[in-house]
């Protein structure tokens, strides 16, 4: 291409087509939302410009002849074990641009991933395992504070009284992800979803719009640092709420939604003027401690009668244990913690990737740590950042989470590849943007029905599960360790996770 | 009757619908021989309209009181009366155009049809895939932005 | 129920279709002078060259009458309507009663008194017959020379006809240039263009004054100027007026041509109209015209024929249009395509690109007349605007674009359009 910068042009994909089976219908043209792929009438041939492309995939999955390929693009350097490509690359453009890099989705480095080195028991011969397409099996979860102990009168009937308790039909909800990082679309796919499938969604800190209100009690609204979009009626509206303090993929700084995103919808819902930046704050301004978190606490308990149960979310770092159970002596009622594999809309890269710890030794070391204590009960702990399947979530829950929240794996049924690019507002998806064009390829008629899908599939297979463990009962699975074996991991890593090695 | 109707809030431009219509109405229904090979090639018989952000795509509607068939000179459009379906007759059709002048959609368009040694111009459009239970632009369409529905 | 229809095309046609859909167990009867299974009228000058053979004349299928239980009395003329008696009586003095009656006998051509048109080789150009008779009359001669009297839609296309048999042909046109009625000067002097670059002669601002014999056979024409022309044929296709000669008496009331109200219904109880031989509301001039075109007699039968049949429908005004093309060029005329008053809250819009030219029509901001020449991709559209009668001044621009479509409209329009039942 001409008029390159030399020293910026390392690109990664190449899209390959076989002009021999390309008829020319300008699919691929249409749905690139980076500009990649050219229609030229005066030679009547599609081409592309490499450079563009991020490896979303849109147009070769809407290519009707399969014409299209896109591969990594071969111009290779001296292979480097210590300098690899993306360090490479990442140095090259902040030596053309000076900025910080920014990118979309959870960390993507190598770093051990526990569920890979987790085995799930199963029975034989002297505890039977339970067919759940023949006897009933419950996955049905409550998550609020549980008394420490509870009273019956006479007939049998329980006096005492429960907290607010939020009740799912799996123990899988959608994570936060703000209106305005995703549009209305997916907003409302998601919504649609969790009613459906009798669990939560999460506002995230963009507010919830009044036409999807619809969808309160099905909904936990967030209140974050830059308080956006919180109101009475906000509050009132959702059956939980949750006072964000940290996200996985980005810990200890701020979420930022630039002023180009910020349109009509949004402005309206997040209740700041079209166009301006919306910036969370690093720290809530009127939190530095723990007995300051649990004025905001009281503050929302107070505002919605003690009807509804307050969440803190927090991002997995390495005394969360400790934070977590200040949490819970702060009048939380839920703790959700969020791993560094967990997804953003935005991060600087160096700190996606480097910041946190996983979400396998966190629930493991919160779990132990409020048992040890005696305050397991006085919350539920909901697990977030990365999970990928049934087995992930199963696995969690075995470790000590009452639940989990996914928001990857979500988007993902809605089409999302991966491709990192959620910060520049034109996702190819339809997902990450507010561009009207772009926002409409999620239909909620049909997100709702494959997120409703994933949760089915995914709930099947919990089912499955518990039954070859001769579980009957998500509940009963809650922390029970020896369920779990660990393979391929050092004693030290064994005791992180307060599991034992395969074969002991 | 069930006639197919677009839902331009999810149309994505993709030319999914114009690539099965052409296909569908090709003599080897595989898009490749029929955008490559075939002579004449095949016409998509509906048409998307693409003016960012906005993109519909539009074909017959099967009116009940077709304009096209009062317009038509020979009779080459008519209403059946069994199924509602408004039907071309290429081979019968004079190439006159009354028929697109009358469509209040812009629905008719024009192909090359082989008729023994001659090739005539003659009149396109939707006859709702009479071999496929549902047209093949609906289902193509991976945005359901085309639905096969009777909205009575 | 007792139904007569008179007239065996294309307002017929639609009277008996939609008859026959309502009422069930209704007789219809249709009487026509002309012998002939319903058949394309406005096909017969490709009849004439060749162009098609006799199955595309057929207008609807060999069953039509059986299917829709008609009864049809072809080659019969009526010759007198008794009202009061509800009853037709026909050229053999056979009488038929009805319930309801249709009339839709079409259009007779005009034939003024020119000196030497009485005698053989003189045609008018409106049946099959006609371009049956002519074009054996053409075959029968080795050189065969004529002229086309009046440079209309009819005489234009029996001249192209002419041509593509071989003949030569000189049209003659009154006007200053040919289809008045539907174009402006700019598209008739093209269409004159494309007519000469094909071999035919037009001649314009000019008329014959008569017809010149020798021992009864043409030898000639000779023009008002008193230029002469030599030929063996002549074509008169002046025009067409209403067929009412037959109604003298009857009461019904006939201006132009047969008036009737927003449902076809004349001034007489139980007696309808539709077709050429009506003159109803024409949608843009809000009064009483003719308008004798397919698409109006079709509308107008189908109206008649379910208000007949007990569902009374209401006529939205006839648009005039037409879409034609001489030597495989084409030309679609909607409305009113000549701003009639500079003053009168007309403005033009006008693309030209090589072969092409479009030019929109509006009054008052309202969209009023469309002309196209070599493009008819999508022009309906513009017929579901002059219809709305909505405001296009803001879309002037886009107006005329080619890929001009329903996305250049108003959400409300096309959600009004697209998402209704059509």
């Amino acid at each position: 291409m001409l008029y390159k910068n030399p020293y910026n042009n390392y690109f990664d994909y190449v899209v390959q087509r076989d002009l021999d089976k390309c008829i020319r219908c300008k699919a691929c043209v249409a749905q690139c939302s980076y500009g990649a792929n050219f229609y030229d009438a005066d030679r009547d041939v599609i081409y592309s410009t490499d450079a563009n492309c991020v490896g979303c995939m849109r147009c070769s999955t809407f290519c009707p002849t399969d014409c299209i390929r896109i591969v990594r693009n071969p111009d290779t350097f001296r292979p480097n074990a210590n300098w690899k490509d993306n360090n490479m690359k990442d140095l090259y453009k902040q030596a053309g641009t000076g900025g910080i890099i920014i990118t979309g989705m959870g960390n993507d480095k190598p770093y051990t991933n526990y569920w890979e080195h987790m085995v799930i028991d199963a029975c034989q011969v002297t505890n039977p395992s339970i067919d759940p397409l023949r006897e009933p099996m419950e996955l049905r979860t409550f998550l609020g504070r549980k008394p420490d102990r509870i009273e019956i009168d006479k007939k049998g009937d329980m006096t005492t009284k429960l907290a607010p308790q939020l009740v799912l039909e799996t123990p899988i909800m959608f994570s936060a992800m703000s209106y305005g990082s995703i549009n209305y679309n997916v907003c409302e796919s998601v919504a649609r979803a969790a009613k459906e499938l009798g669990t939560y969604w999460n506002t995230g800190e963009g507010g919830l719009p009044k036409t999807l209100y619809q969808y309160g009690e099905r909904t936990i609204v967030q209140c974050a640092s830059g308080r956006f979009g919180v109101s009475p009626e906000y509050l009132g509206a959702g059956a939980a709420i949750e006072i964000k303090i940290g996200q996985g993929a980005k810990p200890g700084i701020g979420g930022h939604l630039p002023g180009e995103k910020v349109l009509e919808g949004i402005s309206e819902t997040r209740m700041i003027p079209v166009g301006t930046d919306a910036i969370s704050p690093a720290p809530h301004h009127d939190i530095y401690s723990i007995e300051d978190l649990k004025q905001l606490i009281y503050a929302l308990k107070e505002a919605t009668h003690y009807e509804k149960p307050v969440s803190v979310k927090i991002a997995a770092v390495h005394n969360v244990a400790a934070i977590a159970s200040g949490i819970a002596r702060a009048g939380a009622d839920i703790i959700a913690i969020d791993g560094f594999r967990g997804g953003t809309g935005a991060a600087p890269k160096a700190i996606r990737d480097n910041v946190g710890i996983p979400i396998e030794v966190a629930i493991a070391a919160v779990d132990e740590r409020l048992r040890q204590e005696g305050i397991r009960n006085a919350v539920s702990l909901v697990a977030a950042g990365g999970f990928r399947s049934s087995s992930d979530v199963i696995k969690a829950i075995a470790l000590g989470a009452d639940a989990v929240y996914i928001a990857t794996s979500a988007l993902m049924s809605l089409g999302c590849t991966l491709c990192q690019q959620c910060h520049r507002g034109r996702c190819a998806w339809g997902i990450t943007t507010n561009d009207p064009e772009l926002a409409k390829r999620v239909n909620p008629e049909i997100g709702a029905e494959r997120l409703v899908n994933l949760i089915q599939a995914w709930s099947n297979e919990i089912k499955e599960m518990l039954g070859l463990m001769g579980i009957n009962c998500i509940e009963s699975l809650k922390g029970n360790r020896d369920r779990l074996r660990g393979v391929g991991l050092s004693e030290v890593e064994l005791t992180a996770l307060g599991i034992q090695q395969a074969g002991m | 009757m069930k006639v197919v109707y677009p839902r331009e809030q999810w149309c994505v431009a993709c030319n999914l619908c114009e690539v099965a219509c052409m296909t569908e109405h090709s003599k080897t229904k595989d898009p490749l021989k029929a955008y490559r090979t075939e002579k004449p090639r095949p016409v998509s018989r509906t048409r998307v309209e693409y003016r960012p952000p906005l993109a519909i795509s539009i074909m017959c509607r099967h009116c009940a009181e077709a304009e096209c068939v009062e317009a038509c000179k020979n009779g080459s459009l008519t209403r059946n009366e069994v199924t509602g379906r408004i039907e071309l007759d290429q081979d019968k059709c004079l190439g006159c155009w009354m028929c697109i002048m009358a469509c209040p959609y812009g629905a008719i368009g024009q192909v090359t049809r082989p008729v023994g040694q001659e090739e005539r111009r003659v009149a396109n459009k939707c006859d709702l895939c009479p071999d496929r239970e549902v047209p093949a632009c609906v289902s193509a369409c991976p945005n359901r932005a085309l639905v096969f529905e009777d909205r009575g | 129920m007792k139904y007569v229809i008179i007239g065996n095309s294309y307002a017929g046609v639609f009277a008996i279709e939609a008859i026959s859909r309502l009422d069930a167990g209704g007789a219809i009867t249709v009487i026509s002078r002309e012998p002939y299974h319903v058949y394309a009228r406005a096909a017969i000058h490709e009849y004439m060259d060749g162009a098609i053979g006799e199955s595309r004349m057929y207008y609807r299928d060999k069953d039509f009458y059986e299917r829709n239980r008609v009864t049809a009395m072809l080659g019969r003329t009526v010759t007198q309507i008794l009202p009061e008696q509800h009853r037709v009586v026909l050229d053999d003095g056979q009488k038929v009663d009805y319930d309801r009656l249709m009339i839709g006998a079409g259009g007779v051509p005009i034939t003024p008194p020119i000196e030497g048109s009485k005698g053989p080789g003189m045609f008018t150009f409106t049946t099959w017959d006609d371009a049956k008779a002519l074009r054996d009359w053409v075959k029968a001669r080795k050189t065969p020379k004529a002229v086309v009297i009046g440079g209309g839609l009819i005489g234009l296309q029996c001249a192209e006809g002419l041509k593509h048999m071989g003949v030569d042909v000189t049209v003659v046109e009154l006007a200053d240039y040919v289809l008045v009625k539907a174009l402006d000067r700019f598209a008739a002097l093209r269409v004159q263009q494309w007519l000469r670059d094909n071999g035919l002669n037009v001649v314009t601002g000019n008329t014959v004054a008569s017809v010149s014999r020798v021992k009864g056979a043409i030898t000639g024409v000779k023009l008002k100027g008193g230029e002469r022309l030599k030929c063996d044929t002549v074509v008169l296709s002046i025009g067409v007026r209403p067929n009412t000669g037959f109604l003298e008496g009857s009461g019904i009331k006939v201006d132009r041509g047969i008036m009737v109200d927003n449902s076809m219904q004349t001034n007489i109880r139980d007696v309808f109209a539709a077709g050429d031989v009506t003159e109803a509301e024409d949608f843009l001039r809000k009064r009483p015209e003719v308008i004798p075109i397919i698409p109006v007699a079709t509308m107008q039968g189908r109206i008649a024929g379910s208000t007949m049949a007990g569902r009374k429908e209401v006529y939205p005004g006839g648009l005039s249009q037409s879409a034609f093309q001489f030597f495989g060029k084409s030309v679609i005329s909607i409305g009113n395509v000549i701003s009639i008053d500079k003053n009168g809250g007309f403005e033009e819009i006008i693309s030209e690109d090589g072969e092409v030219y479009k030019k929109a029509v509006l009054r008052d901001g309202m969209l009023v007349g469309v002309l196209s020449m070599n493009f008819v991709t999508r022009i309906g559209i513009y017929n579901s605007i002059i219809r709305s009668r909505m405001n296009v001044s803001g879309i002037k621009d886009k107006l005329l674009a080619d890929n001009f479509g329903f996305l250049d409209l108003p959400k409300e329009f096309r959600d009004e359009m697209l998402t209704k039942p059509g």
